[in-house]
């Protein structure tokens, strides 16, 4: 019985993967149909956990006694008015709230993590240890300056000084490119490992060739 | 004729390109998987550093695991997660694991499945809380106070049952910190600004591939300890811990797609530039 | 009506947004007790309204496509009937039984699972003829990412660097020194960009959570 459950298990998801790649000859029903399912899982599965958090962080301690916790499961129902033209307004405050930490949390990490703690670091970077050390750390730096430098968009310099910013941007451009680059190649590697992983699920586990 | 002939053979090749490129690259994969070649795999600095630091983690510790892998990530990141995971169970420290991303915890729970957990008790050892919504606003949450984020853990039972987190308040408790790191709705900034920045907790990171280069400037700050990338990061730990598993399995595939991809880029560029300077 | 007009209206959501963005940020800078406790709860409020936002998808989606089978849309309304059923039987089964039963995670694993690999993995077909279609180089920048994505190919390469490790030590500098620049770069620059788009939505500028 559990051989069959899961023979049965392989055949479907096997049945489905080549569903999906059919799409690379054209689009077809079957790929359609995989597509729907697979969009109808993802919703469900969402939907899942949704209902199992609110059972978990706001009902549980609402039952122990926190009745304050009434307010968060109000807010939440409202955010289904939105499917109702008349009372759409209503979803518009628990989606506030949530921007609004959104948002505050959002600032503090900004300033935080993201300009003081990585401008810190680049301040703190070692230029008279070994050669090669700071030769990188000063390209480091060039690079760095440069790339901020491409995005500076509120202004623009004329003249000599313009001149000389104008090649800074040129270079942050090239650097951007070897960002991407790299990012590109990164990408392929993702790529491949899951057509691979897909490839192992189909050769091992489905026609059991190995 | 025999010039007729070639102009057509080669009329016929270019209109057919897409298929035969394609055809080339299934072949590149699943031949090494039905006949594996063996390659090496050398083993990389910033692999062998998370080593050192889990091999380094003191007796008696408590790792915070936080599992952000997404479904479609997990073909790649299956690997580094549950050889990290392995290599953890065989060491005499404890291990309290979160789920941020909404697919992680089934994820979670099927590399527990997979992992020898090595005579380690659940509640005792080790601890899977679970999932909790809303990403940046359930980090903050949990990292200020776990029992307010975790009523109960992953099972339903409630925490005052759990020996393990009896002690735990706050990210505080926590002695390092190792994350899965796939998807953009998680980042590691977060981790960085609610865990690791106020509490002072040691951030290891397991990222793809893709988002590593994005992760390369918190390295060099120090803001995170050691960086695993990827399924070929994933293929090195196996080696290292001595347990080959799926990132092993994957590396003559890799390799010959890889190859087979980088000739394809080169002789594309060679058709170009003969196409670009013949003479009309 | 002037009052029901005036609680409809766009100014009530985005004053409860200023007003949450301010405890956040004056819990952070300014730690009272009296501030910390407000932030807190309004925190662990925000977690629950975002597990009830969880399902959104779900019911807009049964909407749609219940819509969709009551107007018969051609070559559309069978696959919404399958979506329908596969959505609600999903998540009868988790709600009832849990995530832990057999039956969702024989779901989970070989269908969401496979289904969300196999897209994604789907790329790797187009990125092949891409290469060889697309990507030439036509200029000095277009040359300069060609080569760095070559150098970072190989560093996924290990039969290749186990032969040539300089191979790997060039794709790992380039990560660790002009790539780090520009991804640096790009978190400042991106921090500078969230604290802007903060202020426009704080000003009242940006109203497109709003349904604006």
């Amino acid at each position: 019985m559990v051989d069959l459950i899961t023979s049965s298990g392989i055949w479907f998801g096997a049945l489905l993967n080549i569903f999906i790649w059919s799409l690379v000859f054209k689009e077809n029903r079957f790929y359609r149909f995989a597509e729907y399912m697979f969009i109808a899982l993802s919703a469900a599965h969402f939907s899942v956990l949704g209902v199992k958090s609110i059972l978990t962080t706001g009902w549980i301690p609402l039952s122990t006694g926190k009745i304050s916790y009434i307010i968060p499961f109000i807010l939440g129902f409202l955010l289904y008015a939105r499917f109702w033209d008349n009372w759409r307004w209503l979803s518009n405050w628990p989606i506030a709230i949530l921007v609004g930490v959104g948002l505050g949390l959002g600032i503090r990490g900004a300033v935080d993590v993201s300009i003081i703690g990585q401008i810190k670091s680049t301040m703190t970077l070692a230029v008279f240890k070994n050669p090669v050390q700071a030769g990188n750390n000063i390209l480091f730096v060039i690079i760095l300056i440069s790339v901020i430098a491409y995005f500076l968009f509120t202004f623009a310099l004329k003249g000599p000084v313009g001149r000389g910013y104008y090649y800074l941007t040129r270079l942050g451009r090239l650097a951007l490119m070897a960002g991407f680059g790299i990012a590109l190649g990164s990408t392929v590697a993702v790529r491949l490992s899951l057509f691979i992983s897909q490839w192992i699920f189909l050769i091992r586990d489905f026609l059991r060739i190995v | 004729m025999t010039m007729k002939k070639n102009t057509v053979l080669k009329d016929w090749l270019r209109a057919r390109a897409t298929i035969i490129l394609q055809i080339f690259l299934c072949l590149s994969v699943a031949l090494p998987i039905i006949k594996p070649i063996g390659l090496p795999v050398p083993i990389s600095t910033y692999t062998k550093g998370v080593y050192e630091i889990v091999e380094s983690i003191e007796p008696g510790s408590i790792v915070l695991f936080t599992n952000d892998v997404s479904a479609g990530g997990w073909g790649e990141m299956a690997s580094p997660t549950i050889a990290v995971m392995q290599h953890l169970f065989r060491r005499p420290v404890k291990i309290v694991f979160v789920d941020f991303f909404e697919d992680s915890p089934i994820l979670t729970e099927i590399a527990l499945n997979k992992v020898d957990k090595d005579d380690k008790v659940y509640g005792v050892d080790y601890v899977h809380l679970g999932f909790i919504p809303g990403y940046e606003m359930a980090i903050a949450m949990f990292a200020k106070s776990i029992w307010t984020a975790f009523p109960a853990d992953y099972h339903g039972t409630a925490l005052n049952e759990l020996p393990l987190m009896a002690n735990l308040k706050d990210a505080s408790d926590f002695d390092i910190q190792i994350e899965t790191q796939t998807v953009p709705a998680v980042p590691t900034s977060f981790m960085l600004q609610h865990i690791h920045s106020p509490y002072n907790v040691p951030l290891v990171v397991l990222s793809t591939a893709v988002s590593s280069p994005g992760l390369m400037p918190y390295l060099a700050s120090g803001d995170i300890s050691g960086i695993t990338i990827g399924v070929k990061g994933g293929a090195e730990y196996e080696i290292l811990i001595k347990t080959p598993g799926s990132g092993a399995a994957t590396m003559d595939a890799m390799s010959t797609s890889h190859l087979l991809l980088i000739t394809v880029l080169i002789i594309g560029n060679v058709f170009y530039f003969i196409k670009k300077y013949r003479r009309p | 009506m002037m009052y029901l007009a005036f609680i409809k209206s766009k100014q009530i959501p985005l004053a409860i947004t200023v007003i949450i963005t301010i405890f956040m940020l004056l819990e952070y800078y300014y730690p009272e007790p009296i501030v910390k406790n407000i932030s807190k709860d309004i925190r662990d409020w925000s977690v629950i309204i975002a597990a009830f936002a969880l399902g959104l998808g779900a019911a807009n989606l049964l909407r749609v496509h219940s819509q969709n089978i009551q107007r018969r849309t051609k070559d559309i309304w069978p696959f919404s009937i399958l979506l329908i059923f596969t959505l609600l039987l999903f998540f009868g089964i988790g709600v009832i039984f849990g995530i832990e039963h057999p039956a969702y995670n024989w779901l989970y694993v070989n269908g969401y699972l496979i289904l969300y690999s196999a897209v994604f993995s789907l790329i790797s077909f187009y990125v092949i003829t891409s290469f060889y279609r697309a990507m030439s180089v036509r200029s000095l920048e277009s040359g300069l990412l060609i080569v760095c994505a070559i150098f970072s190919m190989f560093r996924n390469t290990p039969a290749v660097i186990s032969i040539f490790p300089y191979l790997d030590t060039i794709g790992s500098w380039l990560l660790d020194v002009p790539n780090a620049g520009v991804e640096r770069a790009a978190i400042i620059t991106t921090a500078i960009g969230v604290i802007a788009f903060s202020l426009r939505v704080l000003l009242g500028r940006e109203r497109a959570q709003l349904g604006e």
